[in-house]
């Protein structure tokens, strides 16, 4: 189990957790248009932050759920089968990358490139994928 | 300890083709989307500030279909790990995780053609595939 636990793709999962709270808190703190007293409550108004800053990192955010949950099992299955490393370690930090390059470019509003660094994300895991299925 | 392709468990097989069929689902939908959304690549490439809603009958029911999908994906991926991690793997709980696996594909296949009925019945055999694998674990 030490060369799974200290496989990059192990590391990788480890930022990747570190991303997503990063993603959730910046997501979090840029809703204060709607105050606290609103954001304490159980909110059943379900109003939305006008904020455009907010709109970005909560659809960025959204993105990052749809695919997450698969680069979590190709990193774990990976390390359980012990077949880290190759091409699979390569595309488990192509994905880290490219989902930071990701929230990055939302945030700022940047067109095009965010959705290049979408595909780098996917062709990611499409990278772990083949190595755990060969 | 380098397994082959032999030697994979059922269910970390089915774990890697889960992940196809998620990127598909996500493929699909991004797709489907940019084509017949009525959006425009202009507005699908930018940051989507207006949040303005797509056209699509299909769109919306594949959207549908990966919400849908992601809801339990997780407790699926939860247990194809567990059972590879404590060495349970095969019996039923392989046959659930196939069952699973079959069910979900029935499933966005019928919801993007429409179906009705079919449809949740496929949601609950997807339902019991997770079951099946959860009796293994637990047992």
């Amino acid at each position: 189990m030490e060369a799974a636990v200290n496989s990059a793709e192990i590391t990788v999962l480890g930022w990747s957790v570190v991303l997503l709270l990063v993603q959730i808190i910046a997501q979090a703190s840029a809703t204060g248009d709607l105050g606290p007293k609103y954001l304490f409550s159980p909110r059943d108004e379900g109003l939305k932050s006008k904020s455009i800053l907010a709109g970005r990192l909560e659809r960025a955010l959204n993105n990052l759920l749809e695919t997450y949950p698969a680069f979590i099992a190709l990193a774990l299955a990976l390390a359980v089968t012990g077949k880290v490393g190759g091409i699979a370690a390569t595309g488990a930090w192509l994905w880290l990358v490219a989902r930071i390059v990701y929230a990055v470019l939302y945030a700022t509003g940047t067109p095009v490139v965010r959705t290049i660094a979408w595909f780098a994300s996917l062709v990611g895991l499409v990278m772990m994928l083949i190595r755990l299925m060969s | 300890l380098t397994p082959t392709l032999a030697t994979l468990p059922a269910e970390i097989t089915v774990l890697g083709l889960s992940t196809v069929l998620l990127l598909g689902q996500v493929l699909a939908q991004a797709i489907a989307l940019d084509l017949a959304g009525g959006l425009g690549p202009r507005y699908l490439l930018g940051p989507r500030d207006d949040g303005r809603a797509q056209q699509s009958v299909l769109v919306g029911r594949l959207l549908r279909a990966l919400r849908n999908l992601l809801e339990t994906y997780s407790g699926f991926v939860a247990l194809a790990l567990a059972l590879a991690i404590t060495g349970k793997t095969g019996g039923i709980g392989a046959l659930g995780a196939w069952i699973w696996l079959g069910a979900r594909l029935a499933y966005v296949v019928l919801y993007a053609a429409g179906i009705p009925v079919a449809r949740t019945l496929a949601w609950l055999a997807s339902i019991a595939g997770l079951l099946l694998m959860l009796a293994r674990l637990m047992a």
